[in-house]
């Protein structure tokens, strides 16, 4: 695993020092700040920014808001539970994913490892063939392999496929899908997507791979 | 009430018009008649005097005049029942003229007439003796028509029972006035404690109409609905202020609880596993708690101005079948869908049916032995497992939070899980119900309004 530096914005002093401590047992070299401002002097040293709603001088999606603006840093967002609208908007904010706390320390460690290894991706071209665990997904010959069987597949439903696998492991919202398969980000019978997601995962077989954020889109593989 | 306080109303005013209306029209009937009376006892005793005076050419006359003038017949006799003159083909020997006669050659005293109706038509006969000192003389019956008379009361009676039924209508038209405005604060105040009841917060009255103790009533009425929103929101308010001061010692905890793992002794590693379930469970308390809250405060959001939001039932439940199956796989449980209507959307957003059928299958996997189906018809959304079930006991108090099932084996769960699914749909007005399976097992059936 490589060394990451996580800029840690959070308020609350025990969670901030677990997280802290944590995170450097796992070999990342974590740095807290408590305000939101501070959040936006610090991102430079930063490699990914782990981002805590709840802040004393501003709300976390305006800090969000700001550091999109300069810079295309990965950022996770951590929430409370019960709190799906701060989700969606910090999805929509650009956020690159979020956890609920409390958070279990490996469930951590493994979204912000997806999460650097996406933004390390940016800067690469897409990739032709995307495979998740025994699902081979050829972008190039559209063609679908799941456990080295094929796997048929209407255009509409590759389409829908091929956009979340771009983008394995981030959430990719039904607008941005909608506008990508149909067309029109805001189709009136956006019920279509639901049924297309349902017959992919029919199809597919494997539970787990193609996941709902509720109000907000699917992601696919963890 | 109303129907009640009409029909008293009404009873009162047709007796009160009815008290005034009825002796009217008796004594404008008995005044006619003495009317008439007057009038033809006069005429009779002018004939009378003429006999006496023994001018009988200046009678004959005056008969005859009287007769063609009036058309009604008149016969003047003398001691030994000679008519003298007689008009109008009225004679001394027909049937009914000829007692007359007799009884006032006897002197006997004239009944007085029958009182005049509007209806009345038999003509009546008048008599009177014809008597110098005590000895009489002759007597003068009179056949007089009671027509005009009847006329007349009957146009005095119409005049009568015209203004009684004005004021009957005027009684109509005040009473229902009457009964509004009382009835009209009490309708409000009925909607508004349905509306409390509903769970719809700051319910106000207008209070401005009815009489003062209504409108009091009303101003206290809003008082109680004020009060009991604020207790509602409070208590909501306090579950989630306390839910979310926990999250942040419980994350800290959790952080710290994950970070021991990898050095905790071997000897140490029971207690640690319990260590991380315990936390676990505060963790799903903590959740529970908190969508608890939510779901009620979401519940209170919809009584004041229900959502519109649908969404395509097939599609939620091949979702969450599809999150849990994983979970389900590792309990050994094979989680499946039967029947699946892919044409029903209800009314209730996605998140919320996901939640609830997140709470369903969850406890259907934990609790729910080794089979799970769940299938949508147009009616309902139903889950049935083949586990242990509930007894008839439990069935109805697996609703009600922190409740439990009693048994050994089972993980224990917050106990919120059935209340907060049951708390989300009947927000959307639909109905959350527990049955016995067919031969073994829970069915959980979830009805929606599409």
């Amino acid at each position: 695993m490589t060394v990451v530096r996580v800029l840690l914005v959070e308020d609350d002093e025990g969670v901030g020092k677990a997280l802290v401590e944590a995170l450097a047992t796992a070999g990342h070299q974590p740095t807290r700040v408590e305000r939101g401002a501070d959040a936006l002097t610090a991102h430079h040293r930063a490699d990914l920014v782990l981002l805590d709603l709840g802040l004393p001088d501003m709300h976390g999606l305006d800090v969000l808001r700001k550091l999109r603006r300069v810079t295309d840093l990965p950022v996770l967002v951590l929430t409370a539970h019960g709190d799906e609208r701060s989700v969606v908007r910090g999805l929509r904010l650009g956020a690159d994913d979020y956890l609920v706390k409390p958070v279990r320390l490996a469930e951590l460690l493994a979204r912000m490892e997806a999460v650097s290894r996406r933004a390390a991706a940016r800067t690469t071209p897409p990739p032709t063939v995307v495979e998740l665990g025994d699902v081979r997904i050829d972008l190039h010959s559209r063609q679908v392999f799941a456990g080295g069987e094929l796997i048929p597949l209407t255009s509409k439903e590759f389409d829908v496929l091929a956009a979340l696998a771009v983008r394995h492991g981030a959430a990719v919202s039904r607008q941005q899908l909608m506008d990508e398969v149909w067309g029109d980000a805001y189709l009136a019978i956006s019920r279509s997507l639901d049924v297309h997601v349902a017959q992919l995962r029919a199809k597919l077989r494997r539970p787990g791979l193609l996941i709902t954020i509720r109000n907000f889109g699917y992601r696919l593989g963890g | 009430m109303r129907t009640r306080l009409l029909v008293v109303l009404l009873a009162f005013s047709v007796t009160a018009v009815a008290a005034f209306a009825l002796p009217l029209l008796m004594v404008t009937a008995r005044e006619r008649t003495q009317q008439l009376s007057i009038s033809r006892t006069a005429d009779l005793d002018r004939f009378a005097g003429l006999t006496q005076q023994d001018d009988e050419d200046q009678l004959v006359s005056e008969v005859t005049r009287f007769t063609s003038l009036y058309g009604e017949p008149v016969i003047v006799v003398n001691a030994q029942r000679q008519p003298i003159v007689a008009t109008g083909g009225l004679s001394v020997n027909a049937p009914d003229v000829a007692p007359v006669i007799d009884a006032a050659l006897r002197y006997q005293p004239a009944r007085g007439l029958d009182d005049v109706l509007p209806w009345s038509t038999s003509d009546v006969l008048l008599a009177r003796p014809i008597g110098i000192g005590s000895r009489v003389i002759g007597a003068v019956v009179m056949r007089a028509s009671v027509r005009a008379a009847a006329s007349d009361v009957a146009g005095g009676w119409a005049v009568i029972l015209a203004g009684a039924f004005a004021a009957l209508v005027g009684c109509v038209l005040l009473t229902l006035v009457v009964a509004r405005w009382v009835l009209r604060p009490l309708a409000e105040l009925s909607r508004g404690l349905g509306a409390v009841a509903a769970g719809q917060p700051h319910t106000h009255l207008r209070g401005r109409d009815g009489p003062r103790e209504l409108r009091e009533l009303a101003s206290s009425f809003n008082r109680m609905s004020d009060a009991v929103s604020c207790a509602a929101e409070q208590q909501r308010r306090l579950i989630s202020d306390a839910s979310h001061q926990l999250r942040n010692p419980l994350a800290a905890l959790r952080l710290r609880v994950d970070s021991l793992a990898p050095r905790v002794v071997p000897d140490g590693q029971a207690s640690y596993h319990s260590a991380v379930a315990e936390v676990e469970r505060l963790e799903s308390l903590l959740d529970g708690l908190l969508a608890m809250a939510h779901a009620e405060h979401t519940a209170t959001l919809l009584a004041a101005s229900p959502d519109p939001d649908t969404c395509l039932v097939a599609a939620v439940v091949l979702d969450r079948i599809d999150f849990w199956s994983v979970a389900a796989s590792g309990a050994g449980v094979s989680l499946s869908h039967g029947d699946l209507d892919t044409s029903i959307e209800v009314r209730c957003p996605e998140h919320d049916l996901s939640q609830v059928l997140d709470v369903v299958l969850d406890n259907a996997i934990k609790y729910g032995g080794s089979q799970v189906t769940v299938s949508c018809s147009p009616l309902a959304i139903t889950v049935v497992d083949n586990g242990p079930g509930l007894s008839a006991e439990e069935l109805p108090l697996a609703t009600t939070r922190f409740w439990r099932p009693r048994r050994a084996g089972h993980p224990r769960g917050s106990g919120l899980g059935l209340p907060i699914a049951e708390r989300l749909v009947t927000a959307r007005g639909g109905r959350f119900s527990l049955q016995a399976g067919h031969s073994t097992g829970l069915a959980v059936i979830i009805e929606l309004p599409s």
